[in-house]
């Protein structure tokens, strides 16, 4: 798989393997592999401290549920439903917010 | 009291607060050294008259965009109250903000909006309680209705600073703890609005959705344009040129009279400053503005744009724009001034240039695309296909390589899509005379200046000399007669009637297409051109232009070479 493309700006580039071995883990998925309609935790965001708090002030933060509503096609941005408002997440992004299945 | 700023998320009703709050006297203007817009507006209040400031909306105190840093920068030159308005139905999301505002010692009075909505889903919120947890006054409103603006002007006076200390660790368990005790989640119900929300936003409704979207407004924008063209038209033409063609030529200068009024008798095509200078921008510009940014305006208060730029961002982010850049694009289908004002909403310089190529020659205006059809259609649409197809296919190939040639990445997209609502007219109203005037103040001048200096260029015969120098390339590389320069040259001024005015050359079909293609593609018309001016700079703009040119003269000279 190539390299995830994610603006430097938010985050430090993430080292592929690292991203394999934190999805190899059984019950933790990021928000592209999540289903429609699919309920999970946040368990970790692997991201600079930028992109922290730019999720964590649209409420998007470790520990708390989130629910998939849908995806675009062509890796484009996903969409969930979070601390009550709807969030559209860029596909590099995505793959940075890991959750466990509620 | 001198001074209120109002901040809060966006899309938390803060502009029609705005709006009910001050008068009709609103200033528009960028936050100096960026291109960051806030509103400024006034109330009375007694004898007192208050400034009110719509700061920019926000999500927290340590910014993460443009807009969020000039929000914190208002908040640090201090107010004497800061009104901070929240989503009631979203409470949760909406205090981290209000807990970063008091931490910081603020003196704020908290408005719950959208009180109509928190009954209707099933919300109940103990405002008593939270004004005692948080110290501050908390009102409840609903902006559209009215309901409990009195109670917050009258409260305003109570706002006072108030310690509230947490660590940031702590924030969201603080949240936590002050939700729980004051409020209470019922069932909620699905409302008509949630499930044309779904609809609008699943791939596989959500894209015919935004085609039909898309196509009902170009048919309006179409025709309230062309309604109120041939009405200024006809104003201009019956009333006003007589009217100023007998003032000037009762002057004494020649000259004079020249740069006033041009040399041709037409308004479209001479060069007079009090003719076709104002021709342009308001009888041919003006409409299409009017009638895009009202469409556009709706579109934004009912919260349909975030939504479609999460649906069109899959495609347009593979040639390095960001999902937003599809409003400006689809702007640009119709006129290229309202694109180019729109492109202000993307934060990078890098993708200002993208977006602006793009927009730029992904098609022509809606003005030229009409002669385009009625000039080189009559030979058959397999033709006119070529033109378009060739257009755009050109623009994407530019814009994917500005892409990978410009340093740095588009940042992804990253939005709330705020759930639907009925658009609130006076704000909409306002809104829409706000932008008008930023487009009949500032753009319309540099308009005026840019007509003044083609006239000059025309008068003084300057134009004439480059026609001369120009015609023989044009006939060697593009196949195009010699004298078709001079439309050329005019396209500058009008590039729709410059393709029209190529009929009298008894051009041949590929001649024809060589010609379309060079003059969709080849330069901004003179009312975009100083528009991109003032958005992008003199250098980046003679950047776009140049690689406009190059474009253009590359892919007409294949043309002729690859057409028989």
């Amino acid at each position: 798989m190539k390299n995830v493309k994610v603006s430097n700006f938010f985050c430090k580039k993430i080292n592929e393997n690292e991203l394999h071995l934190l999805h190899s883990m059984k019950t933790r998925i990021d928000l592209t592999q999540m289903k429609d309609g699919e309920k999970g935790r946040v368990v970790e965001i692997v991201g600079g401290k930028g992109m922290l708090s730019k999720l964590d002030a649209m409420g998007i933060r470790v520990g708390v549920e989130i629910v998939k509503v849908s995806k675009q096609p062509l890796r484009g941005p996903i969409i969930v439903e979070v601390c009550g408002s709807m969030v559209a997440v860029g596909y590099g992004m995505a793959r940075r917010i890991i959750v466990e299945k509620v | 009291m001198k001074k209120i700023l109002l901040v809060g998320n966006p899309n938390v009703g803060k502009s029609v607060i705005f709006s009910r709050l001050t008068g009709v006297n609103v200033i528009v203007s960028n936050y100096p050294g960026t291109t960051v817009e806030f509103t400024k507006g006034y109330m009375k209040l007694g004898d007192e008259k208050i400034e009110v400031i719509d700061v920019p909306g926000t999500y927290t105190l340590e910014p993460t965009s443009k807009a969020e840093e000039v929000a914190v920068k208002m908040l640090d030159e201090g107010a004497d109250v800061i009104v901070n308005i929240v989503d009631a139905t979203n409470l949760e999301r909406n205090l981290n903000l209000t807990l970063q505002l008091l931490k910081k010692g603020f003196p704020v009075v908290l408005v719950l909006n959208f009180w109509d909505e928190v009954k209707h889903r099933g919300i109940i919120i103990d405002v008593k309680k939270l004004e005692e947890i948080l110290g501050i006054p908390v009102v409840a409103t609903c902006a559209r209705t009215g309901e409990g603006l009195k109670e917050l002007v009258d409260r305003l006076k109570e706002a006072k600073p108030r310690h509230y200390e947490f660590t940031e660790e702590q924030k969201w368990a603080e949240i936590g703890k002050i939700i729980n005790e004051v409020q209470k989640l019922s069932h909620r119900h699905h409302t008509f609005l949630d499930r044309v929300s779904e609809i609008s936003i699943r791939p596989l409704t959500g894209i015919p959705f935004a085609l039909i979207t898309l196509y009902v407004t170009f048919k309006i924008v179409r025709l309230v344009g062309e309604g109120l063209v041939s009405l200024f038209d006809s104003i201009f033409n019956n009333y006003y040129l007589p009217f100023i063609t007998n003032l000037v030529t009762k002057l004494p200068l020649k000259l004079l009279q020249n740069l006033l009024l041009g040399t041709e008798a037409k308004p479209m095509e001479s060069f007079g400053v009090l003719t076709t200078g104002l021709y342009i921008p308001l009888v041919v510009v003006l409409p299409y503005i009017f009638s895009f940014y009202l469409m556009l305006s709706i579109l934004e208060d009912i919260g349909y744009l975030p939504r479609l730029a999460v649906m069109l961002d899959s495609f347009i982010h593979k040639i390095g724009v960001h999902g937003y850049s599809s409003i400006p694009v689809l702007l640009g289908l119709g006129c290229k001034v309202p694109a180019m004002l729109a492109t202000r909403i993307l934060e990078t310089e890098r993708e200002k240039i993208i977006a602006v190529a793009l927009i730029l020659m992904i098609a022509p205006c809606m003005p030229q695309t009409a002669m385009i059809i009625s000039l080189v259609g009559r030979y058959g649409v397999r033709y006119l296909f070529l033109v378009f197809s060739i257009s755009f296919l050109t623009s994407i190939v530019v814009s994917f390589l500005l892409n990978k040639i410009l340093k740095g990445e588009t940042p992804e997209l990253f939005v709330e899509i705020p759930p639907y609502r009925t658009p609130y007219i006076p704000t909409l109203v306002k809104k829409l005379w706000i932008r008008l005037k930023s487009f009949l103040f500032e753009a319309v001048p540099l308009i005026i200046v840019g007509v003044f200096i083609a006239g000059v260029l025309d008068v003084s015969g300057i134009t004439k000399f480059v026609s001369n120098i120009l015609g023989g390339p044009l006939f060697y590389f593009l196949g195009l007669p010699k004298e078709t320069v001079s439309v050329v040259i005019l396209g500058f001024l009008r590039k729709d009637v410059a393709i029209a005015l190529l009929e009298p050359f008894k051009l041949d079909i590929k001649q024809l297409i060589v010609a379309s293609v060079f003059m969709v593609l080849y330069l901004p018309c003179v009312s975009t051109f100083f528009t991109l001016l003032k958005e992008l700079g003199v250098k980046n703009t003679l950047l776009v232009v140049v690689i406009m040119l190059t474009t253009a003269t590359v892919v007409a000279m294949l043309l002729n070479l690859v057409l028989y």
